[in-house]
C-alpha cells in the first residue's frame, strides 16, 4: 500500500516540477524594466532626433582640443599652478609629451565616443522613414566628419569602421587607415551632408549647409587641395548667409554668441553643475575655467586656473592700431593697475591671459563654477572662412585679387580703416595671410595645426622636432589594447 | 556602553618642519621662499588632533525564549547607538532591531516555523574615504594655519598655488555637512514541513527581505574661498529607495535505509529567487534661510534652468530559477557519498547563456570506525574527505548583456538644454556564468577524548570565466562618453590554492579551570591562468593623477598585482644621473636627489616598458589565534588575527607643493649621501611620483582584535529561581603590529584588479566596552 502511495506522490511531485519548468520561460524571460534596448531603437523621428542630441553632446569635450591647439603652438604657455599641474598639458607645452598623456588620451577617447554616437545613428539609417530624416542623417555625417577631422589632426592614421559602431575587439583587427583614407571619408561625409543640410539651422546650435561647406573647405585646405577648398569656401561666402560682425569684441561676449559671423559654434551653458570626475559630462566650457585668471578678484572677469597663457611675443605680434590685440589678449598687470583688480601668479606666468576664452562675471556659477562657464566655442567664424578662402585662392594660384579682397575685409575690421590693406601677391601674400590667421584667430585653437600643415612648426615652436611632433602619440594604452595591430606614431 | 577612538594617527610634520620643508622645495624649484622667517612657528595646528575624537557607544540587548513541547518561541530586541570618531554626531549611527521566531508543530506531520527581524537604522555621514574626505583634509591642511581666525570663524585654507582647490578646513567641512538617512528593513522566513509518508518530507520555504530607505542631504550655500566645495546655490537632495527580494524553496526529501546499513537520502527541489526595487531621486534648490531646518523639497522651490533634470529614478527586476537534486548515501555512517546537480537560470545573462548546470560530489571515510583501527587510546576520531564541485556566480550589474539607452545626451539647442538618448554601459552579449570549480581534500582528527581537534584541508579553487565589471577597453568603442562605461566581461581564469589547518584544544581541569586554545592558519597562492582578451592582461585601478593603471591581471601572476617600476636608490650626484639610462620618458629628466629606476628590459632607456611586478595585495598566509580561560566566575577571551605577505600601495599623499606630509620626509635627500630612500623635495616636475616600489609597502599585520574579561555573579532570586549577572570589559582592535605607514594595512576597496591601493581609507576604531548581561 505504501508503495502505491509513494508512486502516486512521486508522480504528483514530478507533475509539480514539470509545471514549474513550463513556468520558467515566463519567469526568466522578463524584459528589463524601464529601459530601452539600444538595438531595438530608431522607431520614430523622435528616436533619431534624441540620438542626434547624443552625437552633438561630444562637441563639448573638444574644449581640450582647443586648449592644446594653442598650448602646443607658439601662442601660449601651459601655465597652471605648478610644473605638475595637469602634467599632460605641461609636457605638450614643452614638446616633451610621450604616449602616456591623460589629455591626449581624452582627445582620443572623447572624439571616438563622438564618432560612435554618430555611427549609432548611421548604422540604423534605413530603419524608419520620416520627412526630415535626410537633415538628421546629414547632421550625423557632419558630426562624424568633425570628430574624424579632430582625430586625424591629432593622431594621423586612425581606424575607420564605416556606418557601424566600433565593438570591443575591433582594435585587434581593424588597422589604422592612412591619413589620405581618413580625409577621403571626411570629404565623403561632408559632401553628402552639404546636399541635405538646410541653409538655416532648424534650431540654433545645429549644423547648417554653410558649416559643412566651410569644414569641407578647411579639410581640403589641410590637404593642399586648393581648387576644391576655394570652391567650397567661396560657396559659403557667396551664400550671403554670413558676414563679419563689425564689432570684433562683441563676438566673444555673451551677446555675440551665434551671431552673424558664426558659421559653426559649439554650444555651452552654465545651467548645469559639473565635476572633475567627468569633465566630458560638463555642459559648460571647461577650457574657460582652466584659462581663467588665477585667484582673480575684480570687475568683468571671473577667476580660473591660469592655463593657456599667451606669451609676450604673441601680444607684440599685433601692429599698432590693430584693435584685436586687447580683445584677444588681456594684459593683466595693466588691467589690475586700471581697475584695482587683484590676481595670483601661477606657473609660467606671462602677465597675459587668453581674453577671448576666460571666465566672465554674470553666469550662474553652479558648482564647480570653473567647469561650467557658458562661453560658446566659435569653432568656425566667417573671418576664418575668408582667410581660408584667401589662402586657397592664393596658394592655388587661382586669384590673388580675390584673395586680397577677403584678407583685407578682415584687416579693415581689425584696424577700422582701409589704410592697412595688403597689396602683396604670390608668396608674400601667403605670408601675410598666415600672419593674419594667427592674429585674427589668436586663442581659438587653430595655431598649432596651421603651423603643422604649412610646414612652419619646426623653428617656430620651441622644442618641435620635425618628422615627429607633427602628430601626437597614440595613447599608450590604445597601443597595448591593439596588441600589435597598431604601431605608434614615428618618434614616440 | 563603550567608547571608540582612532586606532592610529599618522606622523605628520609640525608647523616648523613643514615651513622648512616648503622653503627647501620652493628653492629647489627656483621660486621664492614661502616662509622667509620660519622661526616661532612652533608645532602649529595638529589637524588630526582637531578632527579625531573619542566617541561614545551604547548598546542594549534583551532576549526571551520559551516554549512547550509543541511550540518554541523567542524574541529579542537590541539597540546600538554610536557617534563617529570623526565628526561625533555628524557621523552618528543608531540601529534598533527586533527579532521574533516561532516554531509550532501543527500536527505530528506538519511543522511550521517562522522568524522575522525588523531593523531600523538612522545614520548621518561625512565624506569618508579618499580625496575630499575630512581625513584627507586633515592630512593635507597646512599646520601653520589655525583652525579658527581671530573672529572665531573657521579659517579658510588659502586658495594659493600649492594648496590647490581641493583642500579645505576639515572642521568647517564637518560643521557644514548636513544629511540623514533612515532605513526600515523587515526580513524573515516562513517554513512548512510536511511528512507525507514515513521518510518522505515536503518542505516549502519562503524567505523575504523588504527594505525601504530615505536619504536627504543639504548643500548649504557657502564659500571656502574658491574651492571645489563652494556652493553657489543651496539645494536639498532627497531620495527614496526600495529594495526587496524573496526566495521560494520547494523540495522533497526522501530518507530510507536499506538492509539495515545502507542509508540513503534523496532531495529534489527548486528555488525561485527574485529581487526587485526602485529608487526615486529629486533635488530642490534655494533652501529657505540656507538652513538645514528648512531643507525639504517642499520648501526649496527653486529648480535648475530649463532643460536641467532635477529628478531621477531607476527600477530593477532580477530573477533566478534553480532546480536541484541531491543523492546521499552512506554505509553504516562510515563511508559517505553525495552527489548533487543544480540547474540555474539567471536574468543577468542573455537568453543563450542563461542556463547552466553545476554538479558537485563529496566522499568521506571515517577511518576510526573501521574494525582494523582498533580502539586507540589517544585517537578518537579520524575522517578523510574529498570533494569537487562547481558553483555558479551571477553577482554582477543588471542588464550587462544588453545595450540600454542610459547614457547621458545633453546639449543645447536654441539656447536651452535638451536631453536626448545615448548608449550607457557598453553591453557584453556574450556574458555567461562565472564558475567556481572547487576541489578539496581534508582530514578531521579528534585526539585525547576530543580535547584536541584538528582539521586540515588542501584546496584548489579555480574561478573560470571570472566576472569583472568596468574592465577598461579601447577608447574607440566610445566608453568615455558621458554616462557610458566599460562592459562587464568574463575576464579569464584564476586559481587559488592553499592549505588550511585549525587546531583547537579544550580542557576542563578539576579546579574549575577551563582552558580553550585555538589556532588556525591558511596559505594562499593566487595565479591567473587565463585572460580572455588578445593582449594577455587586463589593467585597472587608479594611482596618483594622470598615471597609467597600477594593477594588472596577467597570466602566471597573482590577480591585481601592482605593475610599476623598481627603484634602485637615489641619484646622489650628476655623475650618477649621467651614467644611468635616461628617465625623461617618465615625465621629467632626472636630477640628483631623484629616484633611480631600474632598466628592467635593458634597452638603455627608462620608459613605461620597464614596469614589472612590484607586489600584490594578496596575503600569503593568514592566521588566527584565540585563547579562553574560565575560572570560577571569571572568563577571559582574546583573539589575534595576522595577515602576512601582502603589499599595499600608498596613494593618499597629495602631489601638491604646499600640502602637509608624513614625517618620513624629514629623512629626505638633501645632498650627496643624505638619503638613498626618500627623494628630494621640489615643486619642479620630477618623475618621482610614478608608481614604483617607493610607494609599495608591506601590509603584513597582526592585530589584537578582541580582548575580553568577564565575571559572572550568581544571583539567587528565590529558592527555585536562579539568575546570573555577568559584568565584562572588552577592547576591540587594541593594537595592530604593522610596518605600514598609513591608517589601516587591511584597507582595500576590494576590487580584484585595483584593490590594495590605499586612497586614504579611515582607520578602524579602537573600541572599549563595559557591559553587563543579566540572565533570568
Amino acid at each position: 500500500m505504501i508503495r502505491i502511495n509513494s508512486i502516486r506522490y512521486m508522480v504528483t511531485l514530478a507533475l509539480i516540477l514539470g509545471l514549474a519548468t513550463a513556468c520558467e520561460k515566463d519567469f526568466i524571460d522578463r524584459a528589463p524594466v524601464y529601459s530601452i534596448d539600444s538595438e531595438n531603437y530608431f522607431n520614430s523621428e523622435t528616436d533619431y532626433y534624441n540620438a542626434l542630441i547624443g552625437a552633438y553632446d561630444l562637441l563639448q569635450p573638444t574644449y581640450i582640443n582647443v586648449m592644446l591647439g594653442e598650448i602646443a603652438s607658439d601662442n601660449t604657455r601651459s601655465g597652471g599652478e605648478s610644473p605638475t599641474d595637469v602634467i599632460g598639458i605641461q609636457q605638450i607645452d614643452d614638446m616633451a609629451h610621450n604616449p602616456i598623456n591623460n589629455n591626449l588620451q581624452d582627445v582620443w577617447n572623447w572624439m571616438f565616443a563622438g564618432v560612435n554616437r554618430a555611427n549609432y545613428i548611421l548604422e540604423f539609417k534605413d530603419k524608419t522613414d520620416f520627412p526630415g530624416k535626410a537633415q538628421i542623417l546629414a547632421e550625423a555625417r557632419f558630426l562624424r566628419a568633425y570628430y574624424h577631422f579632430e582625430l586625424v589632426k591629432f593622431f594621423g592614421p586612425i581606424p575607420l569602421k564605416g556606418d557601424r559602431r566600433f565593438a570591443v575587439g575591433d582594435e585587434l583587427v581593424i588597422p589604422r587607415s592612412p591619413i589620405a583614407e581618413v580625409y577621403a571619408a571626411i570629404e565623403a561625409d561632408l559632401i553628402a551632408a552639404e546636399k541635405d543640410l538646410s541653409e538655416l539651422a532648424p534650431q540654433v546650435g545645429r549644423v547648417t549647409r554653410g558649416a559643412a561647406q566651410a569644414l569641407l573647405g578647411k579639410v581640403y585646405l589641410y590637404q593642399n587641395k586648393f581648387t576644391e577648398a576655394a570652391a567650397s569656401l567661396e560657396a559659403v561666402i557667396n551664400s550671403n548667409n554670413y558676414q563679419l560682425d563689425p564689432d570684433y569684441e562683441r563676438i566673444f561676449e555673451d551677446e555675440g554668441e551665434n551671431g552673424v559671423e558664426a558659421v559653426f559654434e559649439v554650444q555651452y551653458t552654465d545651467a548645469e553643475g559639473a565635476g572633475f570626475g567627468c569633465l566630458q559630462c560638463s555642459e559648460g566650457n571647461v577650457a574657460v575655467g582652466f584659462n581663467g585668471i588665477r585667484n582673480y578678484a575684480g570687475p568683468v572677469f571671473d577667476g580660473g586656473f591660469s592655463f593657456n597663457v599667451p606669451v609676450r611675443e604673441a601680444y607684440e605680434a599685433y601692429e599698432p592700431g590693430d584693435g584685436r590685440r586687447d580683445i584677444a589678449i588681456l594684459d593683466i598687470e595693466a588691467w589690475a593697475a586700471d581697475t584695482d583688480a587683484t590676481y595670483g601668479v601661477g606657473f609660467k606666468h606671462t602677465g597675459y591671459y587668453n581674453r577671448k576664452y576666460i571666465a566672465r562675471k554674470g553666469d550662474l556659477n553652479l558648482g564647480d563654477q570653473n567647469l561650467t562657464n557658458s562661453n560658446n566655442y566659435r569653432a568656425i567664424r566667417f573671418a576664418d572662412v575668408l582667410l581660408m578662402a584667401a589662402e586657397a585662392l592664393n596658394r592655388g594660384n587661382i586669384d590673388d585679387e580675390r584673395a586680397r579682397t577677403y584678407l583685407n575685409q578682415v584687416r579693415r575690421r581689425a584696424f577700422g580703416d582701409n589704410n592697412h590693406d595688403i597689396g602683396a601677391s604670390g608668396a608674400a601674400l601667403t605670408d601675410f595671410i598666415w600672419q593674419e590667421r594667427r592674429l585674427e584667430l589668436m586663442g581659438e585653437g587653430h595655431r598649432f595645426f596651421d603651423l603643422v600643415r604649412t610646414g612652419k612648426a619646426a623653428g617656430t615652436i620651441s622644442g618641435f622636432t620635425a618628422g615627429k611632433n607633427e602628430l601626437f602619440p597614440v595613447p599608450f594604452q590604445e597601443i597595448q589594447f591593439s596588441n600589435g595591430n597598431w604601431t605608434q606614431n614615428t618618434g614616440y | 556602553m563603550g567608547q571608540q577612538e582612532t586606532s592610529r594617527r599618522l606622523p605628520l610634520l609640525n608647523a616648523t618642519e613643514y615651513a622648512l620643508l616648503l622653503n627647501e622645495s620652493y628653492a629647489a624649484g627656483g621660486q621664492p621662499l614661502p616662509f622667509p622667517n620660519a622661526t616661532g612657528l612652533g608645532r602649529g595646528t595638529d589637524w588630526q588632533g582637531e578632527v579625531f575624537q573619542r566617541a561614545p557607544l551604547v548598546s542594549h540587548d534583551l532576549t526571551a525564549s520559551g516554549g512547550s513541547d509543541r511550540m518554541v518561541y523567542s524574541f529579542s530586541g537590541s539597540n546600538l547607538a554610536q557617534d563617529g570618531i570623526i565628526g561625533g554626531d555628524k557621523s552618528g549611527f543608531e540601529r534598533s532591531t527586533g527579532r521574533l521566531s516561532i516554531g509550532v508543530d501543527l500536527s505530528d506531520k506538519l511543522k511550521f516555523s517562522t522568524n522575522a527581524i525588523y531593523s531600523f537604522v538612522s545614520r548621518r555621514s561625512l565624506n569618508e574615504n579618499g580625496l575630499g574626505s575630512v581625513l584627507f583634509n586633515a592630512l593635507n591642511a597646512p599646520p601653520t594655519l589655525l583652525p579658527r581666525d581671530d573672529s572665531g570663524e573657521f579659517s579658510l585654507v588659502p586658495n594659493t598655488p600649492g594648496l590647490g582647490i581641493e583642500v579645505i578646513n576639515p572642521l568647517a567641512q564637518v560643521a557644514n555637512t548636513f544629511n540623514d538617512y533612515r532605513l526600515n528593513r523587515l526580513n524573515g522566513q516562513f517554513s512548512l514541513d510536511y511528512e507525507l509518508l514515513s521518510g518522505l518530507t515536503l518542505t516549502g520555504r519562503l524567505g523575504y527581505n523588504l527594505a525601504e530607505s530615505q536619504g536627504r542631504s543639504f548643500a548649504k550655500e557657502l564659500s571656502y574661498g574658491g574651492k571645489v566645495f563652494d556652493v553657489a546655490r543651496s539645494s536639498v537632495s532627497q531620495n527614496s529607495i526600495r529594495d526587496n527580494n524573496y526566495s521560494l524553496d520547494f523540495f522533497a526529501t526522501y530518507q530510507k535505509t536499506f538492509a539495515k546499513h545502507h542509508n540513503t537520502t534523496f532531495t529534489l527541489g527548486s528555488t525561485v529567487f527574485k529581487e526587485f526595487g526602485s529608487g526615486l531621486f529629486a533635488t530642490g534648490f534655494d533652501v529657505p534661510n540656507n538652513d538645514w531646518e528648512f531643507a525639504d523639497i517642499s520648501l526649496a522651490r527653486g529648480t535648475s534652468p530649463a532643460g536641467g533634470r532635477d529628478v531621477g529614478s531607476y527600477s530593477y527586476d532580477e530573477r533566478r530559477l534553480s532546480y536541484f537534486g541531491r543523492a546521499q548515501y552512506d554505509f553504516m555512517g562510515r563511508y559517505l557519498f553525495s552527489a548533487m546537480l543544480r540547474r540555474d537560470a539567471s536574468t543577468k545573462f542573455g537568453p543563450q547563456n542563461r542556463v547552466a548546470y553545476f554538479p558537485s560530489f563529496t566522499a568521506g571515510w571515517i577511518i576510526s570506525d573501521e574494525s582494523f583501527f582498533g580502539s586507540s587510546s589517544w585517537l578518537d576520531f579520524l575522517k578523510t574527505r574529498v570533494s569537487y564541485g562547481i558553483l555558479g556566480n551571477d553577482q554582477i550589474v543588471n542588464n550587462g548583456y544588453i545595450g540600454t539607452l542610459s547614457g547621458e545626451a545633453t546639449y543645447l539647442f536654441d539656447g536651452a538644454l535638451v536631453n536626448g538618448t545615448a548608449i550607457g554601459v557598453l553591453p557584453n552579449p556574450a556574458l555567461q556564468w562565472e564558475e567556481a570549480q572547487m576541489f578539496n581534500v581534508g582530514l578531521d582528527l579528534g585526539l585525547s577524548d576530543y580535547k584536541i581537534n584538528i582539521t586540515a584541508d588542501y584546496f584548489v579553487n579555480t574561478r573560470d570565466n571570472l566576472l569583472i565589471s568596468n574592465i577598461p577597453v579601447s577608447g574607440i568603442t566610445g566608453t568615455s562618453a558621458p554616462g557610458s562605461a566599460s562592459p562587464t566581461v568574463n575576464a579569464g581564469a584564476v586559481r587559488n590554492q592553499g592549505f588550511e589547518m585549525a587546531i583547537n584544544y579544550q580542557e576542563r581541569f578539576a579546579n574549575d579551570l577551563k582552558i580553550s586554545l585555538g589556532y588556525n592558519i591558511g596559505t594562499l597562492r593566487n595565479e591567473v591562468l587565463e585572460v580572455n582578451n588578445g593582449t594577455g592582461f587586463i589593467e585597472g585601478g587608479t594611482f596618483g593623477v594622470g598615471q597609467l593603471p597600477p594593477s594588472r591581471m596577467e597570466v602566471g601572476l597573482p590577480i591585481g598585482y601592482f605593475y610599476g617600476f623598481f627603484t634602485d636608490g637615489i641619484f646622489q650626484n650628476q655623475t650618477e644621473v649621467e651614467a644611468h639610462p635616461n628617465q625623461s620618458a617618465l615625465g621629467a629628466p632626472a636630477q640628483p636627489g631623484d629616484l633611480r629606476f631600474r632598466d628592467v628590459n635593458g634597452d638603455g632607456v627608462i620608459d613605461a616598458r620597464d614596469r614589472t611586478y612590484i607586489g600584490d595585495p594578496i596575503p600569503d598566509v593568514t592566521m588566527g589565534f584565540n585563547i579562553g580561560f574560565d575560572y570560577k566566575g571569571f572568563d577571559f577571551r582574546t583573539y589575534v588575527f595576522a595577515s602576512l605577505g601582502n603589499q599595499i600601495v600608498r596613494n593618499y599623499e597629495r602631489a601638491l607643493s604646499d600640502v602637509n606630509r608624513l614625517d618620513y620626509y624629514l629623512s629626505r635627500w638633501t645632498g650627496p649621501g643624505t638619503s638613498n630612500e626618500v627623494p628630494r623635495v621640489t615643486n619642479a616636475a620630477t618623475s618621482n611620483g610614478v608608481l614604483s616600489d617607493f610607494y609599495v609597502e608591506d601590509a603584513s599585520f597582526a592585530r589584537l582584535q578582541n580582548l575580553q574579561l568577564g565575571y559572572t555573579l550568581p544571583l539567587r532570586l528565590s529558592s527555585s529561581r536562579q539568575a546570573n549577572l555577568r559584568l565584562y570589559a572588552s577592547a576591540n582592535n587594541l593594537f595592530t603590529l604593522s610596518r605600514y605607514r598609513g591608517f589601516d594595512p587591511a584597507a582595500s576597496n576590494g576590487s580584484p584588479i585595483g584593490g590594495g591601493i590605499d586612497l586614504g581609507f579611515y582607520p578602524i576604531p579602537r573600541i572599549f566596552i563595559f557591559g553587563a548581561n543579566l540572565n533570568l
